[in-house]
């Protein structure tokens, strides 16, 4: 079989990708190999009758254009802004609802700003068909970010220019890094601030599927098509275009290929490494992952009792000085867990009623600063537990007897989420966040396209990979939209 | 009294700033709070009468439009080693050589990488051709053509850039000291080591040197050339408090309660010292004061000397004695250790540079007796256990350390001492390496009170021993007083 476009990857990008390209009536496949659609949004069974996500609750924002073209709202997906509201324990017990905290509120929205406008610059990049690639990167770096100047301070010094009140500081810091690491006090970390899901990304009213049921729809109802189950083992490239081995023995051709994987798969694992060019490999070698997240899943039989209804509606963060977070990271960095591991926790089933049996609830644990790799060992069993007992301590500490309900825990550590994910070490941002990252490894010179040509990244180490839910899928689909036009390609 | 112009501070900044006030025809005072002039330069002396460096052991950012113009070789300036290689010393006995000999430094690495071999060529190259464009923005204010390349590495962190060419741990932990003022993962980290190269010692890019009779040679010279230039040197004379009227300055108050005035004051101490505890925060907005006023230092070194009774002997392969050597594991070593610093933490493992500069200067220090000076960078300014307590430990860590590539060397300690951050009274404050880096001169030595001038280290692009700033302070100072 033959298409124009094949597309690795059924999640949100990769859906995304498939719609707008079909949409434009290129013949288009979309390979996934899981046996259903989106695993990172979708979330599993933890305890019959019992789901959540290993990855996120929330998710990262999904651009109003993209939600418009794809007629998402028509097909189901109906998405509401998470709340805002969140407290902060121990050593402030009492909550501090963020809608009132207004400078740190202020200081989020400029930045979400901020990465607004490089989300669209991004998709301004993807559609003109090569230009150089020098004032392409000169494009990138100039007025969408927020002043490349400012990413380089460290994000504490950011936060405490903008907040005076160090628990508001606090606040601020634990929102950014959820279930990621930085040192904040280290030139650079400012970078954090641009990451997706800074506190804004959203639920789906109808429960999680159906954002994943109205992208499916989506590509399919446009002409995709979409085989589940079957992995891409191997890309050659060949006279007009790539061959594509797929597990289940087929094979087959296509224009140009869209890899949802991060940056250092679609290179190291896709093409037999002697295919490539040198600077390719060095790039791909270059480009650093820092899978940080671990998560503990709690189903409850029924719902903490005596619990304040601001907790139940918004993230708990756990973490009462942005000095605990510098501390975290430099465990972090040595392989080590600190004793005192910044986390946050959530009541997913408050807001998604859909993932918990009336009465029941899940609440999650989000980790940040959990190495991939420990220096003395394996994850095992017995460090598993530590993890769970610790958010077992913190979800006594804020709803009081609410342990006594859990009915079944997991425990969800970086190695998990590469292995059922394909992350490189588990990193769900596609890469580490940092200055050097964001404007000159994550793809090149902002754009889709790669040296190789007809291979495009569109997941979430590509250029626009941390703008948002779809975003770097609708910036690759552009970028090979533009390039299908020209005659003779590639 | 009154005068033309004051300069506090008679250290390398301070002496030159003094020095080409001087030569324009105006009548300067300097003022120094110590008893002898030389701040960071100044000799001391161990065991009766061996001669051991100040805090500045070598130096390789010495203005060489300085050292012509004042005439410093003509006032007794002499190198005892004019090119130091580096030696990252390590355990295995396979130490690494680094010269400017690029035949000898491939055939050295390939000890530990014969990839990393391969590619030293380009990488100095590289390296030394891009810190020779930033020679117009860092040395001219103007400028650089390397704008792109400029763009890339102020984002890059020593250590994701030293990983991005070389494989061997050795070599990168070698290389990461010259940044080391900067953690190895900060943002823009890396343009500390092109800065270091973009310097030039006797006409040698990128050269480090001793300087013979120790760095307090240079404030010889120095003061030889303020003397023939008619400078009135004040020591014992403590600036209290900088007077200001209507925005302009008009003098200097001493801790004798003693006014001297003048039209323009030049100070060699850093931004927040002057603008706002001898200032008293005139002339500056709130935001600014509060900026200033609440600025952390970030991290700092300190200095050892030991006294010893022999010349140590290496383990391993041949190295030369007249060299810097380093000692440092990894350059992950200096991320967690800025990292423990940061939050007034002792440092988990000590990283270090040393020189034996009597072998290289035998006036230094009688037969037989030799020093080695050590730089210990990073380390908490002041760590919670409090530096008297550490003090020891500090010696005796760094001695541990030398014993594993110098066996025999803690038996031949026959005297330490230790300057500790908190008696140094400089470190480095927290501004983002990249901003200072980056900044124009002017930005750098100019106050918002007309007539006064910062001319000290610290408005250099990276503290050092350069008296830069300090030239371009008086020159800016002297249009100043022609435009009035």
């Amino acid at each position: 079989m033959r298409y124009d476009a094949a597309i690795i990857g059924a999640g949100a990008n990769g859906l995304a990708a498939a719609a707008l390209l079909a949409r434009s009536g290129a013949t288009t496949i979309v390979i996934e190999r899981h046996d259903a659609p989106a695993p990172r949004l979708a979330g599993r069974v933890i305890h019959p009758g019992y789901r959540a996500s290993p990855y996120a609750d929330e998710i990262a924002p999904i651009s109003p254009s993209l939600f418009r073209t794809l007629g998402l709202a028509q097909r189901g997906a109906i998405m509401r802004k998470a709340p805002h509201s969140l407290a902060i324990w121990p050593e402030c017990r009492h909550l501090l609802p963020f809608d009132l905290a207004s400078d740190g509120l202020d200081l989020l929205v400029e930045w979400a700003a901020f990465a607004g406008r490089a989300r669209e610059r991004a998709l301004e990049v993807a559609a003109p068909a090569r230009p150089k690639l020098a004032s392409l990167l000169h494009a990138v770096a100039a007025s969408p970010w927020p002043g490349v100047e400012k990413l380089a301070e460290a994000l504490g010094d950011t936060i405490g220019a903008a907040i005076g009140d160090p628990r508001e500081a606090a606040h601020v810091a634990a929102l950014v890094l959820t279930g990621r690491t930085a040192d904040p006090w280290c030139d650079g970390s400012t970078a954090h601030l641009l990451a997706p899901a800074a506190g804004f990304g959203g639920v789906a009213l109808g429960g999680r599927f159906s954002i994943v049921d109205a992208l499916v729809s989506a590509a399919r109802g446009a002409g995709a098509e979409l085989v589940l189950g079957v992995e891409a083992s191997e890309l050659r490239r060949a006279r007009r275009g790539f061959g594509i081995a797929l597990s289940d023995s087929r094979d087959i051709e296509a224009r140009c290929v869209i890899s949802t994987l991060d940056l250092k798969r679609s290179f190291l694992a896709l093409f037999p490494w002697h295919a490539l060019p040198k600077p390719v490999l060095r790039h791909a070698a270059q480009f650093r992952v820092a899978g940080a997240t671990a998560r503990v899943l709690f189903a409850l039989e029924r719902a903490p009792e005596r619990a304040a209804p601001e907790t139940l509606r918004g993230p708990v963060h756990i973490a009462p000085a942005l000095d605990d977070f510098a501390r975290a990271h430099a465990a972090f960095r040595e392989g080590n867990l600190a004793p005192r591991l910044p986390l946050t926790l959530r009541v997913p089933s408050a807001s998604d009623p859909s993932l918990a049996p009336p009465g029941g609830a899940v609440i999650t644990a989000t980790f940040g600063a959990v190495p991939f790799r420990l220096f003395d060992g394996a994850w095992t069993r017995e460090r598993r537990d530590a993890l769970r007992a610790q958010a077992q301590a913190a979800l006594e500490m804020v709803w009081p007897g609410a342990g006594s309900a859990i009915c079944a825990a997991e425990v969800v550590v970086p190695g998990d989420m590469e292995d059922w994910l394909g992350a490189t070490h588990g990193d769900l941002d596609g890469g580490e966040i940092a200055p050097d990252q964001m404007l000159d490894l994550r793809g090149w010179g902002g754009s889709p396209r790669t040296p190789v040509p007809g291979f495009y990244l569109g997941g979430g180490s590509a250029a626009a990979g941390p703008f948002g839910t779809g975003a770097a899928g609708e910036a690759a689909a552009k970028a090979v939209i533009a390039d299908l036009a020209r005659v003779r390609f590639p | 009294m009154t005068g033309d112009a004051i300069v506090i501070g008679a250290g390398v900044n301070g002496l030159v700033a003094a020095a080409y006030l001087a030569r324009a025809g105006r009548r300067v005072t300097v003022l120094e709070g110590r008893h002898a002039a030389g701040g960071a330069c100044a000799s001391t002396t161990m065991g009766g009468n061996a001669k051991a460096p100040g805090l500045a052991h070598a130096v390789y950012a010495l203005d060489p439009a300085l050292v012509r113009e004042l005439g410093l070789v003509r006032h007794g300036l002499a190198f005892a080693a004019r090119d130091l290689p580096l030696v990252g010393l390590r355990p295995d006995g396979k130490h690494l050589v680094i010269s400017r000999d690029l035949r000898a430094t491939e055939h050295n690495l390939a000890l530990q990488s014969r990839a990393d071999a391969k590619i030293w060529r380009s990488y100095r190259e590289g390296l030394f051709g891009f810190a020779r464009a930033m020679r117009a923005q860092w040395w001219n204010d103007r400028r650089t053509t390397a704008e792109d390349a400029l763009a890339r590495i102020s984002r890059q962190g020593t250590g994701p850039f030293l990983d991005s060419w070389f494989e061997s741990e050795g070599l990168k932990a070698t290389l990461a000291f010259d940044a080391s003022a900067a953690s190895p993962l900060a943002a823009g980290s890396a343009l500390l080591l092109a800065w270091r190269v973009a310097q030039e010692m006797g006409g040698l890019q990128g050269a480090t040197a001793i300087l013979r009779g120790g760095s307090g040679a240079l404030i010889d010279a120095l003061l030889a050339a303020i003397r023939v230039a008619g400078v009135s040197l004040r020591l014992g004379g403590k600036a209290t408090e900088i007077l200001v009227e209507r925005g302009r300055v008009c003098g200097v108050r001493l801790a004798s309660g003693e006014t001297l005035s003048a039209p323009l004051v030049l100070s060699s101490l850093d931004r927040r010292a002057t603008l706002v505890e001898l200032a008293r925060g005139e002339c500056l907005g709130l935001e600014e004061w509060s900026r200033l006023a609440n600025e952390k230092p970030r991290v700092a070194s300190a200095k050892i000397h030991f006294l010893l009774g022999g010349m140590p002997k290496f383990s391993g392969i041949a190295v030369p004695t007249v060299s810097r050597f380093v000692l440092a594991e990894r350059w992950q070593t200096y991320a967690a250790s800025h990292a423990a610093a940061r939050l007034n933490a002792m440092v988990p493992e000590v990283t270090c540079e040393f020189l034996l500069p009597t072998v290289a200067d035998n006036s230094l220090a009688p037969e037989g007796l030799h020093i080695m000076s050590v730089l210990v960078r990073p380390l908490p300014l002041s760590p919670l256990q409090g530096w008297p307590q550490l003090k020891a430990d500090l010696a005796a860590r760094v001695i541990t350390m030398a014993e594993r590539v110098m066996p025999g060397v803690a038996r031949l300690v026959r005297d330490v001492r230790v300057s500790t951050p908190d008696q140094m009274g400089e470190s480095d404050c927290r501004d983002a390496t990249v901003r200072r880096l980056l900044a124009s001169w002017n930005t750098r030595i100019s106050t918002p009170i007309a007539g006064l001038y910062l001319c000290g280290a610290s408005a250099e692009p990276a503290s050092a021993v350069s008296g830069r700033a300090a030239r371009i302070a008086a020159q800016a100072a002297l249009r100043d007083g022609e435009l009035r």
